[in-house]
């Protein structure tokens, strides 16, 4: 009983996280990903940006070890320097929406009156008009770029966390040790932010770990169409471009085939991880 | 150690607190007067929702959103000035200085009371910062030395645990130190041992009345368990229907109780001294639906004594020195 270990949450959890093999399979993709994209300019020799006219559409060779696309631009540059990108749009996008639904949720859920009631609404109005819908005429609205990427992203996906939120806090506010908080003499924010709030953020982190997967289909998809980030910039959505032109897909599997393998395994791993998140932060397990 | 006086500290007059539930408004708390003096504990029982936690609740004003004060009033004594309660705002900057500082508060389920993301330390220390203008360390030597007086071993080691590293007595432990650390003048105490296993409850008993002693600090405590209002208190409050019925020191109410629901209580639980032949007694029915209370006396339809005087709103019968009852028969049937 004395010799007790000195765990906190975060030790617990981490043990139970190393246990969890989806989770550790999802963190060892990602992580391998995120790195290959932090060391790109290590890894590859090449400017993502640099045309090579001599070089158009060439198969994979030691020289160009995934080809070059019709610019003869280096396919594995594009592929590592696209990551980086592709994944801080995903992540910001994430942590933007998750920052919106949060605070939102928070007022939403502690206080519920009016506030709450439209609230409400809108985040249904949000959830049930469909996103893509409005991410199109957003993009035309704000024009193209990272940035407004970013930022269309984030306040078109802040409904599922602030529904999330705004649940938990419901019920928490009922917990004992709100009451007890009140009994104490500690102030309405404080309650809120400083004892309510954190134990609503484990259900947050996983949302945010899945949103980012969403976000960086989301982003492929966009750029994809033209839509998303300007042609000019690398990013996986960006690459994939290319497969537009069915010859393409006929003739030059390797424009196409890396970018996709690309985006489903981070994507997979992300959820992969998320999921093994959930099972993790869950106290009922 | 305080002795016990009979200076006033909380007196509650004609308290009535009222919920809103859907377009109704149930009366929870229908009129409840009593005194709570320095030193002294005031046992409130009565069976489930007759009442007693919606008054405790209401003395801070704790109360959902949907329920208020409705009429009477809470005062309370300090240093020979009244601070009338009930009438601040609910949640003001007044109220909230006098909880947890003046008057402080345990509940029913310790489990639930300690939030799981904090270590016992922060959230002890918590409250000393709230109120005193004292440093962290000095918060924390003072929040073990609490944890020591309430019997945790190796606490200055421990104020880094988290709850769930602690046991139900222990967490029960921690937050009569929370509730202590600013030595509170009144504890409130809403069925403090409820949830406990009974070796642990016994415990948590005797430490309470430790820290009465220790501190001259007034308890209110709340149980439907007659038998820890007999070990513990020096006077009792007996509500039924958000009443309070029969109202005085343990030695009147007990052995010679006047009001038929408080004989019925005592006859249905084991007391020690009680003749082992005897059975326990049940009080028939169940209590009236809050929402449609009957006229007169809310006990008359469980109570064998009723007549037709019953269906007045019975009398207070004051019965010498603080006793008193409400109902018409406080003399019969004994």
């Amino acid at each position: 009983m004395q010799a007790a270990e000195k765990s906190s949450l975060a030790m617990r959890n981490w043990e139970k996280l190393r246990r969890n093999r989806l989770a550790v399979t999802g963190f060892v993709i990602i992580a391998l990903m995120s790195l290959a994209a932090i060391l790109a300019p290590l890894l590859t020799p090449y400017d993502p940006g640099a045309v090579n006219l001599a070089k158009r559409v060439q198969p994979p060779s030691w020289a160009h070890l995934l080809g070059t696309d019709k610019l003869g631009r280096d396919v594995l540059a594009r592929l590592l320097y696209g990551a980086r990108l592709s994944i801080v749009i995903g992540l910001c996008s994430a942590l933007g929406g998750a920052l919106i639904g949060t605070v939102l949720g928070c007022f939403s859920g502690y206080f519920g009156g009016w506030f709450d009631k439209v609230m409400l609404r809108v985040s249904e109005l949000f959830m049930t008009f469909p996103q893509i819908i409005l991410i199109l005429i957003l993009v035309v609205f704000f024009g193209q770029g990272v940035f407004n990427l970013i930022f269309i992203f984030a306040i078109t996906g802040w409904s599922g966390t602030y529904r999330l939120v705004r649940a938990r806090f419901f019920s928490l506010r009922q917990e004992s040790y709100v009451e007890a908080c009140r009994a104490f003499g500690i102030g309405e924010a404080s309650i809120m932010f400083k004892h309510i709030l954190p134990n609503t953020l484990s259900p947050v982190i996983v949302s945010i770990t899945l949103m980012t997967a969403g976000f960086i289909l989301a982003e492929s998809g966009l750029s994809f169409l033209g839509l998303g980030v300007p042609s000019g910039i690398p990013t996986w959505g960006n690459i994939i471009n290319a497969a537009k032109a069915i010859d393409v897909i006929q003739n030059n599997p390797w424009l196409w085939i890396p970018p996709g393998v690309t985006i489903s395994l981070f994507v997979l791993g992300t959820n992969f991880f998320g999921d093994g998140l959930r099972d993790v932060l869950d106290p009922n397990q | 150690m305080v002795a016990k006086t009979d200076e006033l500290l909380l007196k509650v007059d004609e308290l009535h607190t009222e919920f809103t539930v859907g377009k109704r408004r149930v009366q929870a708390v229908n009129g409840v007067s009593f005194e709570v003096r320095r030193g002294r504990t005031l046992g409130i029982v009565g069976e489930s929702g007759c009442g007693k936690s919606a008054t405790a609740h209401s003395i801070l004003q704790l109360l959902p959103k949907h329920g208020g004060i409705a009429g009477g009033s809470v005062t309370y004594y300090k240093d020979g000035k009244d601070i009338a309660l009930s009438a601040l705002p609910r949640n003001s900057s007044q109220l909230r200085a006098i909880r947890g500082k003046e008057i402080s508060m345990i509940f029913q389920d310790p489990m639930a009371s300690l939030n799981p993301v904090y270590t016992i330390g922060n959230q002890i220390c918590e409250n000393v910062l709230q109120h005193e203008a004292i440093g962290r360390k000095a918060a924390r030597a003072r929040a073990a030395d609490m944890l020591t007086q309430l019997g945790i071993p190796l606490a200055a080691s421990r104020l880094d645990d988290y709850p769930h590293q602690f046991s139900g007595g222990m967490k029960q432990r921690a937050m009569i130190a929370m509730a202590m650390i600013c030595n509170p003048q009144l504890l409130i105490a809403d069925e403090p041992t409820t949830a406990l296993d009974v070796t642990i409850q016994a415990q948590i008993l005797e430490l309470m009345k430790k820290v009465q002693q220790d501190f001259g600090t007034s308890i209110i405590l709340i149980t439907h368990n007659m038998g820890i209002v007999s070990d513990m208190a020096d006077d009792i409050a007996v509500m039924y229907m958000g009443k309070v019925v029969e109202y005085g020191t343990v030695r009147e109410v007990l052995k010679t109780p006047r009001h038929p629901y408080t004989r019925a209580l005592l006859k249905s639980v084991p007391l020690p001294g009680l003749n082992k032949s005897e059975r326990l007694a049940t009080i028939p029915g169940s209590t009236p639906d809050p929402s449609e209370m009957p006229p007169g006396c809310p006990f008359a339809p469980r109570c064998g004594l009723a007549s037709d005087v019953c269906r007045e709103e019975p009398p207070e019968v004051e019965l010498g020195g603080h006793h008193r009852a409400r109902c018409w028969h406080t003399g019969e049937g004994a």
